[in-house]
């Protein structure tokens, strides 16, 4: 046998021999060693070195353009597993793992870097090919299994995070309640995921914060803990849901899903009562604040379908808006200054129209034939202390988009009452301080969606309220409601 | 050198480092920016307002209001929650015992040194309307109103000296300088109606506010949209008569030619402030007859006199009541009142037992007329009414310089107070947030006078971060640059 063979037959017994013997002292030695904890370290680095070697011998047997030996290469993969060995085991010694994982790591681990060993040996030796194969197949197979448990020991699985186990959907509807339901598993963990484990669950942990489960949100995240039991106040998790959406900590973040003031209570009330998962109510006697969601039909989340058809139909709705804004808007702007001023949008996009003619008494609007084509257009009609001619009032009478019109202090009277009987979506009509003095005959069954009738300082008696009250029963009628102001007016002056 | 020329040597004098580093945003980059702006860092919309053609005419909101006007009652010298709303039974157990020294811990009074004694209240306390919350004995026509208010228990300021309080609530600083609520909705919105001032102020009490009238300035908006104060005694407004000897017309030409030479001034130097010169010009020439019919209290009936218990010819809340209604009859959007005397601190007759009964004597009735009669007129509805101090009082007992005597006071409190709401769509006969038991800080739903302002926008149809106004390089907001405040949603229906 050459020298050369004898020193590496020696070197491949002796090296794993001191190795192992190294292994059995060093729990002790890697506790208190600054050296060994900094070249604990390397481990990372030296884990990934035996892979690449390995490759290359594969590509050396297998590929034909690249074939030669592989005895030093198997040298190299057996000393780097060795370092990545020793290092992992000082590594593993510092603690902070997964018991059971490490030790399928370690022992995966080990036999790989025997393997790698053994590899040595068989190349070295110039075995038959079959044997340096399966030795090379061993050790790949070892090396798999290694990473795994390592991989998943320190990153996680990532199969945790699949898409389709984490679709926030599953958590759209309530579990089915039983009698007793428990605070935690059968509301809070539903909201919680429907709400926030999308980004603070497996998937991702913004803010070092998982909310998936008990034991991690009582962990709390990288500001630390979110929960303060029995102090909702003081309690992260409900600070930040509760602060105005502009705020940049506000949770979740303003184009998404947010929790609903019920689910909030449902937190609150978990938080309050102790946020474990023994907090019980019964489904028969649920706190007032928390009731809906109690209700089978309850959404978490809404129907993907339904939401985009809500999308689609607030678009058109928006388009729709657009169109008859800029129609209204092109109309204004033939109106002569004074007159188109007395018409309003009632915010930035909305084709709702107002006329109000407050400070503006005297304006020729019975003339001018575009305004009072305007003014049919006018959801609330605003004449107080004017007054309006008859042909006009008749014109906005049959206006289908009319649904204020306040004509307090004009010279109305019960036939103008009359002329209002059938407009369609009339809901508010104001005849404070006007000169009606008795009731239309007609009124029964009509005005079909009154809402408030105001008919205070007017020539009405007591007896006609009372009998309006009966003709519009639906319908809030404000006209006595203190002696002091209305008494007086009422009865007459 | 001409004028333009001489202003933009002037302007090119004032060229600071931010303009430098705002305008180095030029070039490709930044027209690109500016090209894609809102779609590409979402959409911010703080629309700049564009005041050149008329600053107090109507401008759409920002989103569908639920006021349109606003009266503000301010009980200037902050009344005692205590002994009004906030009703704290655990005071009576405690009262004349030392306050327990973990509420002490970081706090600093007004007046208070030492470790004070608690204080019961001094009021009887008895619940009122459908709703049946607890008010003090001493508001009985309060009673009739509540089920229209909604109080709110858990204000919070951060000052406890008059002046600063009132002019953070009123103008989000408390230093001198900034534009007030009011102001603001003049900008935001611009008025309905063109013969009156969008925001009057009105006082009452025997002096203005501590904070004077910095609490109704304009700040850094154009002067247009500063309060205007009405004198309770004598004529309402100065200076609005014509000199004797000049007649209508004549004024008319007058105006006419000064209005031509500040437009031909303000094409060539481009000063807002010239503007506002020419508007408020024609405002008082407008004013002139129309102020004087608005502020003429003789027009209304006897029984409207005797519901707010006013007194002609002299200086009173009930008269500032009745004139507020009249006012926001008349569209004006901001109506502002303010009653001194509510400062009681126990000093000689300024005490909890008289001093406060005899403000609560004065104020009392004319409130309640005021929303009863705004009720009735069917104004309610788009009138946002707001009571309050500008802070509250302590559950302790002021003793000046430690000196025991036999009167009861109340120093000033920043941590907690109460204020109502009303009208506007309000949920009435309700309550917000809640104290703990001594009434000492907020235990439920703090609300900060910045998250009052904002409420009081968003009823407006404004959001407090996109109202902004571009002033020493900054877009200033009523609510304060950075601050986030809430809008308190579960205020209205």
């Amino acid at each position: 046998m050459a020298p050369r063979k004898i020193i590496l037959n020696t070197a491949i017994l002796v090296i794993p021999g001191l190795c192992v013997a190294a292994a059995t002292q060093f729990d002790r030695m890697a506790n208190d060693s600054l050296w060994l904890s900094f070249l604990a370290g390397f481990h990372p680095v030296f884990l990934h070195l035996p892979i690449g070697i390995l490759a290359a011998i594969v590509v050396r047997i297998f590929l034909p353009q690249a074939r030669g030996r592989t005895g030093w290469l198997w040298a190299l993969a057996a000393l780097t597993s060795t370092a990545a060995f020793a290092t992992g085991l000082l590594l593993g010694a510092e603690g902070g793992y997964d018991e059971v994982m490490l030790n399928r790591h370690l022992w995966a681990a080990a036999t790989f870097t025997g393997l790698c060993w053994i590899g040595l040996w068989a190349s070295s030796s110039e075995r038959r090919p079959a044997v340096t194969n399966s030795v090379l197949g061993l050790t790949l197979g070892a090396m798999t299994v290694a990473g795994h448990f390592g991989g998943i020991m320190v990153h996680g699985d990532p199969l945790a995070a699949a898409p389709w186990k984490l679709d926030p959907q599953r958590f759209a509807k309530l579990p089915p309640l039983a009698a007793e339901v428990n605070v935690y598993t059968d509301l809070v963990t539903p909201i919680l995921g429907a709400k926030c484990v999308s980004c603070h669950g497996p998937a991702k942990q913004n803010g070092r914060l998982r909310l998936d489960d008990l034991s991690v949100i009582q962990r709390g995240g990288h500001q630390g803990p979110v929960l303060s039991p029995g102090r909702v106040a003081e309690s992260e998790l409900i600070r930040v849901i509760e602060l105005p959406l502009t705020s940049d900590d506000h949770m979740p973040p303003i184009d998404h899903h947010q929790v609903t003031p019920v689910e909030l209570a449902v937190l609150r009330y978990w938080i309050e009562h102790g946020a474990n998962d023994s907090v019980q109510i019964a489904l028969a006697e649920p706190p007032a604040t928390f009731a809906p969601i109690l209700d089978p039909d309850y959404r978490l989340l809404p129907d993907p379908a339904a939401e985009r058809a809500r999308l689609a139909d607030e678009a058109a709705q928006r388009k729709q808006n657009a169109i008859e804004r800029a129609r209204l808007s092109e109309a204004l702007s033939t109106l002569p200054t004074d007159l188109a001023g007395c018409f309003y949008f009632a915010d930035a996009q909305s084709p709702s129209l107002t006329f109000n003619l407050i400070g503006r008494s005297n304006l020729p609007i019975e003339t001018s034939s575009e305004a009072r084509a305007l003014l049919t257009e006018c959801e609330e009609v605003n004449v107080a202390g004017t007054t309006l001619a008859v042909e006009v009032l008749q014109e906005l009478a049959q206006s289908p988009k009319l649904q204020r019109l306040n004509l307090r202090d004009t010279t109305a009277d019960h036939t103008t009452l009359a002329l209002f009987a059938d407009t369609p979506d009339l809901r508010v009509l104001n005849l404070y301080g006007t000169a009606i003095e008795r009731l239309p005959e007609i009124l029964a069954g009509q005005y079909p969606r009154l809402e408030r009738l105001f008919v205070a300082d007017t020539q009405l008696t007591s007896v006609d309220l009372e009998n309006l009250h009966q003709m519009l029963p639906d319908c809030e009628i404000i006209g006595n409601l203190t002696p002091t102001l209305a008494e007086t007016p009422i009865v007459g002056e | 050198m001409n004028l333009p020329d001489q202003l933009r040597l002037d302007h090119l004098t004032q060229q600071t480092r931010r303009h430098f580093l705002r305008d180095c945003m030029s070039g490709m980059g930044a027209l690109w920016f500016s090209a894609q702006g809102s779609s590409l860092f979402g959409s911010t919309d703080r629309t700049q307002i564009d005041l050149s053609h008329d600053p107090l005419r109507v401008r759409p909101a920002h989103f569908a209001p639920r006021a349109k006007r606003v009266i503000y009652l301010h009980m200037a010298g902050a009344p005692s929650q205590l002994d009004l709303f906030d009703y704290k039974p655990e005071l009576f157990r405690y009262d004349g015992k030392d306050c327990p020294a973990s509420f002490l811990e970081g706090q600093r009074f007004a007046f208070i040194t030492g470790i004070p004694s608690l204080l019961a209240p001094r009021h009887r306390f008895e619940p009122a309307g459908q709703s049946g919350q607890m008010i003090a004995e001493i508001l009985p026509h309060f009673r009739d109103i509540i089920d229209e208010v909604c109080l709110i228990k858990s204000m919070q300021t951060d000052q406890f000296n008059h002046a600063p309080a009132q002019l953070l609530l009123h103008t989000g600083n408390a230093i001198q300088g900034h534009a007030s609520m009011g102001a603001w909705a003049g900008y935001g919105l611009g008025t309905e109606n063109q013969n009156l001032p969008g925001f009057m102020v009105l006082v009452s009490g025997g002096k203005n506010p501590d904070a004077g009238n910095a609490a109704w300035s304009s700040g850094y908006l154009p002067s247009v949209f500063q309060g205007v104060q009405c004198r309770s005694e004598g004529e309402p407004i100065l200076y609005l008569q014509n000199p004797s000897g000049v007649a209508r017309h004549e004024r008319r030409r007058i105006l006419d030619t000064i209005d031509e030479i500040n437009r031909r001034s303000y094409e060539e130097v481009g000063d807002p402030e010239t503007l506002t010169r020419i508007s408020q010009y024609e405002m008082a020439y407008r004013m002139q007859i129309h102020a004087s019919d608005a502020l003429d209290m003789a027009k209304e009936p006897e029984y409207v006199h005797a519901a707010y218990g006013t007194q002609p010819g002299q200086e009173s809340f009930a008269n500032n009541c009745l004139l507020a209604r009249r006012l926001v009859e008349r569209g004006v959007r901001f109506v502002q009142l303010y009653d001194w005397g509510w400062d009681h601190h126990g000093n000689g007759d300024n005490t909890i037992d008289k001093g406060l009964k005899s403000k609560c004597d004065e104020v009392d009735r004319p409130i309640a007329a005021l929303i009863k009669d705004l009720k009735q007129r069917g104004l309610l509805d788009d009138t946002l009414v707001v009571w309050g101090g500008e802070f509250g009082r302590t559950p302790m007992r002021e003793l000046r310089a430690g000196i025991m005597t036999d009167t009861y006071g109340r120093d000033h409190h920043k941590e907690a107070f109460t204020i109502w709401m009303a009208g506007a769509g309000v949920k009435g006969g309700t309550s917000i947030g809640e104290t703990d038991e001594l009434g000492f800080f907020v235990k439920d739903k703090p609300i900060h006078v910045r998250d009052l302002q904002s409420t009081i926008l968003y009823a407006m149809g404004l959001d407090s971060q996109k109202l902004v106004y571009p002033y020493q390089g900054l877009d200033q907001k009523l609510v304060g640059v950075g601050a986030t405040p809430r809008v308190i949603s579960e205020l209205f229906v």
